[in-house]
């Protein structure tokens, strides 16, 4: 009996919520399905029984959806790339490399981690306005190669970078290997891990940011997804059966990539060791 | 300290030293560059303009400490910090507890688990302009999901997002649905646990709910304390979600972006509308400030108190 | 390294950082900031077409209207090219042309011209029109008085935007009504008979004009009151027609209950099928032209009336008051193609043009020769609207930099505490009337 309850107490508890989590999703789809006399039914629960599937082909004439998801992947693949260079460089200097700023630097990531981003906004926005860049990618993207505003993801590598015995690394010395060598070829494979653990961090954040986009972008042709969507619901005749097909095809690709990465992704934090 | 430094000649370790200084300098550099011209530059021009008069248009003139002294004037500030407090006492609990809870489900050992996983895990992952939209819909007095299922058992359900008194329990709930970036570092921690602990309660005839408070709680309690810290902050700085649901109206943009009765008009908010509706930087730099104080200042009270609560093991 | 050091470096290094930034803004600080209006150049050089970029905030088949008078601007001269675009984030307009990237020209409404010409966000229009010797003469005078600020004119009215009652005639016969109401009291007691409950008090048909929104702007206007004196200078809620609107909205929620008409509020979207007006579900409707057109284009097949708005009971020399609002679009300062901006502003405002614009938005158009047209003979009630926007009791808000604080904070606040029945009528008009003199006398 009470292998019995057990098994089926919890696996009833995690279908139910699961349930419960997949829900607000589940409607998203059922509306998007919907035709425009179907929106408003009361009836919960309710699936069109005849699902309006040109609803996601009317989406890509009511806005450009492709050109909105490349612009969207361009930023996110760019972003990505910018802070798999650079943080991974930092995290090192911070956690083998026996240096005078080996500490302080520290120090000062995890105090940028309090700097709330409203600080730097304003300043920043004015910079950049300065240097004619507002409407470009180049605000968005340019931080990350320098691993701007990115403490968080350079602190979760560095932890990891802890855990590799120092012993590796002064072997390597010894043996007169070059500190970028021991970095490269050492370093970086030992810590794929946190490596695509951030870099799918690094994807999902910059794939629905939209605080970004609603500064620095104001060209519909540049406007990554977020702010496409928006400017899409801030007109008048929103059509709402379209804009839930749009998200829905807005969610799909990171639920994917979550899906596929998962595994890894879980042990990348596993390991990060916020202990250390 | 490298093996065998104590052999090498001072001059060598003079020189040993220099050089490590310069590659640590190198691997620095772009980090460096980045937190000179991203950070502390935009840092310490927005302390400038937070006592000074200042809208993009116009030149910048002093004004003393005036943007403060609004902080503590403004009524809409005060209503500001109230609806942002309310959103850190309890969505911060409310995060952290429900996404402890379904990382300890998501920890058994089930068929399924990774389906599971991932059902727990995408909303929070969700683009916000899709979950508002949809929390929109969810939640519509009318026909939204939750109103409709209440109406099943005849029930009223309230006016969740056009209600002042509702606007707030509504982001809660959907704090809650989203909590699965929280869960996902708990999940990971509790595989941190050494099972052997687990395994010696038993011995002593320990039962589920004793071994989650005696064994697993103390054992993540540094990363409690971590995530705690990270949504305060986070917390603090709440913006898209209801920024979001307080533009969207049913007949268009509300410029306010207050939603019922200022409801929804939370600090960072304010801070965006007087920067970028009303252009009154001095105002959103003071705010900007008075934020990283109090960021910083509740970081160090929780510090102070982990002492009593977080234990570490192994150090 | 375990978590209460990570604490103290974490504290230790945010007085690293402050320190660093105080040096670092002390030699780098105090940008200026000020986006220098070096526009006046610009323009005509050298044979080549200079580039004008417009910004409008419509987007859809008003956005295809906008575009359509671009494309015969482009194509009736060789001196510019005007690039449009729809942004329909007025916040998203503000900022490009405060960060230097933003348009030529833009729309915005007329209630923002004041602090716009004030923040320095758009240009005098005063020696374009001079140098050009401008015809204004057939502008309704009370639009072009929207495009001024301080005298000096900032934006061009296009249109004349105008509330006007819409009725269901079918709803109306069925509670035994042939006629609209005509005053204040026909109105409040008709939209009672008017309403339809079910036995959960939920409210089926909507009798009273809460949807949209609460319509107290209308109410108090088309009862004949005002907000402001016409010069700005003195708030005057605390006439018969602010407080007689509130209360109509205050007896009509306390009758049918907040939450009832909330949640009507919150079904279907504006200016769509499942509008409750358009779905029947609504039987009294403050609503300007677009509605009519939407539901032409849209073959909506509703039998409706419109009628002027009520005013005031007993005070039948009210009658037609209403409050007329405008677009405008305006000539960013920092433009760097204002003489481009303003010769495609002209050819837009030209009478042709103009009709063709605001006949094919469905409005009203800003100049008496357009308003000629033959196109709005084919326009829904636009002949009612035109006749509705020449009553001499329609009024307008004077453009004073206030506004916006005054509307969105004043007004919005103290009118949702008594729609919440937060605060009675009486304390809302009086609560208005203090904050709001307090804000012009600042």
């Amino acid at each position: 009996m009470t292998m019995v309850t057990r098994k089926i107490v919890p696996y009833t508890l995690l279908v139910l919520l699961s349930l419960v989590f997949a829900a607000p999703l589940l409607w998203l789809l059922s509306t998007s399905l919907k035709s425009k006399d179907q929106l408003f039914v009361t009836k919960p629960l309710y699936f069109p029984s005849a699902p309006r599937w040109q609803n996601y082909a009317d989406v890509f004439q009511t806005i450009d959806f492709v050109r909105l998801s490349a612009n969207t992947l361009l930023v996110t693949l760019l972003t990505v790339a910018g802070l798999l260079i650079s943080a991974p460089l930092v995290a090192y200097a911070t956690s083998h490399i026996e240096w005078r700023g080996k500490k302080p630097l520290f120090a000062v990531v995890l105090a940028t981690l309090l700097l709330p981003y409203q600080v730097t906004m304003v300043p920043l926005y004015i910079v950049w306005s300065k240097l004619g860049a507002i409407g470009t990618y180049v605000p968005l993207v340019l931080p990350a190669f320098l691993s701007a505003g990115a403490g968080y993801y350079v602190f979760l590598m560095r932890q990891f970078f802890m855990t590799i015995p120092n012993s590796l690394v002064q072997a390597a010395r010894i043996d007169g290997a070059s500190e970028f060598r021991i970095y490269a070829q050492i370093m970086l494979p030992l810590c794929k891990p946190v490596i695509a653990t951030v870099g799918v961090l690094v994807f999902l954040s910059t794939w629905s940011d939209f605080l970004g986009p609603l500064l620095y972008l104001n060209d519909e042709s540049t406007y990554t997804l977020s702010l496409g969507l928006y400017a899409f619901m801030q007109t008048h005749y929103v059509e709402w059966e379209q804009l839930m097909a749009a998200s829905a095809m807005f969610t799909v690709p990171i639920i994917v990539l979550f899906f596929l990465a998962q595994k890894q992704f879980i042990e990348g934090i596993a390991l990060t060791g916020i202990k250390g | 300290m490298p093996p065998g430094a104590g052999t090498v000649h001072r001059m060598e370790d003079g020189k040993m030293r220099r050089k490590a200084n310069l590659t640590g300098l190198l691997f620095s550099a772009p980090f460096i560059l980045g937190l000179l011209v991203f950070t502390l530059y935009p840092t310490g021009a927005s302390l400038v303009y937070s006592f000074s008069d200042f809208n993009l248009f116009k030149p910048l003139t002093w004004v003393g400490l005036d943007n403060y002294k609004w902080i503590f004037q403004e009524k809409e500030v005060a209503k500001s910090i109230l609806n942002t407090l309310y959103m850190v006492v309890l969505a911060t609990p409310v995060s952290l507890i429900a996404g402890l809870l379904t990382a300890q489900l998501l920890n058994l050992k089930v068929r399924g688990q990774s389906i599971f996983r991932t059902f727990f895990y995408i909303p929070s992952i969700v683009p916000v302009i899709a979950s508002s939209l949809v929390w929109m819909w969810v939640l519509n007095p009318k026909s939204g999901l939750i109103n409709s299922l209440l109406d099943l058992v005849g029930l009223r359900g309230p006016n969740w997002l056009l209600d002042a008194a509702w606007t707030k329990p509504s982001l809660i709930l959907m704090t809650a649905w989203g909590s699965g970036g929280v869960m996902i570092i708990f999940l990971a921690a509790l595989q941190d646990v050494p099972r052997s602990l687990y395994e010696s309660a038993e011995i002593d005839g320990a039962g589920a709910v004793r071994k989650f408070f005696s064994i697993t709680l103390p054992s993540i309690s540094p990363i409690i304390l971590f995530q705690l810290v990270m949504n305060l902050i986070v917390y603090f700085q709440y913006f898209a979600q209801a920024f979001m649901l307080a533009s969207l109206t049913n007949s268009g943009a509300d410029q306010t972006m207050a939603g019922p009765e200022k409801s929804l008009l939370f600090y960072a908010i304010l801070l965006y509308r007087e920067a970028f509706v009303d252009f009154r930087m001095g105002h959103a730099s003071a705010m900007a400030w008075v934020l990283f104080l109090i960021t910083a200042l509740v970081t160090w009270l929780v510090f102070r108190s982990s002492r009593r609560w977080v234990t570490y093991g192994g150090d | 390294m375990n978590k209460n050091k990570i604490g103290k470096t974490a504290l230790s290094g945010i007085a690293l950082l402050l320190t660093a930034g105080a040096v670092l803004s002390g030699c780098g600080g105090s940008g200026d900031g000020g986006a220098s209006p070096d526009g006046a150049s610009g323009g005509k050089s050298n044979g080549k077409k200079s580039k004008v970029t417009v910004w409008y905030l419509w987007g859809g088949k008003e956005g295809e209207v906008i575009e359509g008078a671009i494309k015969r601007f482009n194509e009736s001269q060789d001196q510019y090219t005007v690039e449009g675009l729809s942004v329909p984030d007025e916040q998203k307009i503000k900022v490009a042309i405060a960060g230097g990237k933003g348009p030529d020209l833009t729309d915005s409404f007329a209630s923002n011209v004041a602090q716009y010409a004030k923040e320095g966000i758009a240009l005098p229009l005063e020696d374009l029109i001079a140098r050009d010797k401008y015809d204004m003469s057939d502008f309704v005078p009370a639009t072009l008085e929207q495009g001024k600020y301080d005298g000096k004119l900032f934006a061009l009215p296009l249109n004349i935007n105008m509330n006007a009652m819409f009725y269901n005639k079918k709803l109306l016969a069925d509670a035994g009504y042939s006629e609209p109401p005509k005053t204040s009291k026909e109105l409040i007691e008709m939209a009672a008979k008017l309403t339809k409950t079910n036995g959960k008090g939920e409210i089926e048909i909507l009798g009273f004009p809460s949807y949209p929104g609460f319509p107290f702007q209308a109410l108090t206007y088309g009862f004949g009151g005002t907000y402001l004196s016409p010069d700005g200078k003195k708030a005057t809620f605390d006439q018969p027609g602010a407080l007689e609107a509130l209360k109509a909205i205050y007896d009509y929620n306390k009758q049918f209950g907040v939450d009832n008409i909330k949640q009507v509020q919150a079904t279907g979207k504006w200016l769509d099928p499942t509008d409750p007006f358009m779905a029947g579900k609504q039987a009294i409707r403050f609503d300007g032209p677009w509605l009519s057109t939407f539901m032409a284009n849209n073959n909506i097949k509703l039998d409706y009336g419109l009628a002027p708005l009520p005013y005031l009971d007993g005070h039948e020399d009210l009658a037609g008051s209403n409050e007329a609002q405008s677009s405008i679009f305006y000539i960013a300062k920092n433009s760097k193609n204002v003489d481009g901006a303003w010769e495609f502003l002209k050819f837009m405002y030209s009478a042709p043009e103009l009709a063709k614009v605001t006949g094919g938005m469905g409005n009203i158009p800003a100049r008496t020769t357009s308003m000629k047209d033959p196109v709005f003979q084919t326009i829904a009630d636009a002949d009612k609207f035109m006749e509705f926007a020449q009553n001499a009791n329609v009024k307008s808000l004077p453009n004073i930099a206030q506004l916006p604080d005054l509307l969105n904070k004043v007004v919005k606040e103290e009118g949702e505490a008594v729609f919440n029945l937060k605060k009675t009528p009486e304390e809302g008009i009086a609560a208005m009337q203090k904050r709001a003199q307090e804000l012009l006398d600042k």
